[in-house]
């Protein structure tokens, strides 16, 4: 399966550099997954999420072993 | 479900709140099972990403309606004071911003160049105005199984309840 791949960034995109970053995708042949796009900290905050490049954890309760059936 | 007769609103407005109490549980379970694989996939999958703020938007739905149908059934009172900060007010704040996304997008409430109104930090979920830590989601989840308990009995009034949902999540926001 073909997957998309962005050459790794030349560090510190400016904002009018991304148009060329975007234009950058080469294809990758794999043979599992499925379309894949790389960017940099700068596109992806910008363009798909704030914060998203800075956000590499989360300590979220696990309710699980709360007995759901206090909510049925 | 219920432990007596509960007449008509009272029946329907628990029922609701029961409805979306479980919605609001099993939802923060889901955002959880979608946001911990996104953080150990090796790679940065934005479908994953986008599929946990999904399941994180129908648990600030199902939660803050949830505490709304408490209100309407007089179990609890107001459910925050304005500029309380609260854990109720950002909880109203940050589903609110999803559910008005397009109008603050056209009014320009949105963070500069920011294509989501909520999205995820390592602390929590925020937005430009609100924010809630990951803590305090499993803790509205808690208080909401407190007050099912409650929402059963056909008997218990508020005065008989747990601290109010407003109370408890006011005094730990």
């Amino acid at each position: 399966m073909t997957r998309y791949r962005i050459d790794p960034a030349p560090v510190a995109l400016r904002t009018d550099s991304i148009r060329r970053a975007v234009l950058r995708i080469r294809l990758e042949e794999k043979s599992q997954a499925g379309p894949m796009f790389h960017f940099t900290a700068h596109v992806t905050d910008t363009y798909v999420a704030t914060e998203i490049s800075k956000f590499d954890r989360a300590e979220i309760p696990d309710l699980s072993a709360t007995a759901p059936e206090s909510l049925h | 479900m219920f432990s007596g007769a509960v007449p008509s609103p009272q029946r329907e407005y628990r029922f609701n709140f029961l409805r979306r109490a479980m919605i609001a549980y099993s939802e923060h379970g889901l955002a959880r099972q979608g946001t911990l694989p996104y953080l150990e996939f090796e790679e940065q999958w934005f479908g994953k990403y986008f599929l946990a703020i999904h399941h994180w938007e129908q648990f600030l739905a199902a939660a803050w309606h949830a505490l709304e149908t408490l209100r309407y059934a007089a179990v609890v009172g107001r459910l925050y004071e304005p500029g309380d900060s609260s854990i109720a007010q950002r909880l109203h704040g940050l589903y609110n911003q999803t559910k008005h996304t397009e109008s603050r997008i056209t009014s320009g409430q949105m963070p500069p160049q920011a294509s989501l109104a909520v999205w995820l930090c390592n602390s929590g979920l925020r937005s430009n105005e609100s924010e809630l830590t990951f803590a305090e989601t499993g803790e509205i989840v808690a208080r909401l199984g407190d007050w099912a308990h409650v929402a059963e009995d056909s008997l218990t009034g508020p005065e008989r309840g747990p601290q109010g949902v407003a109370g408890a999540v006011r005094a730990t926001g």
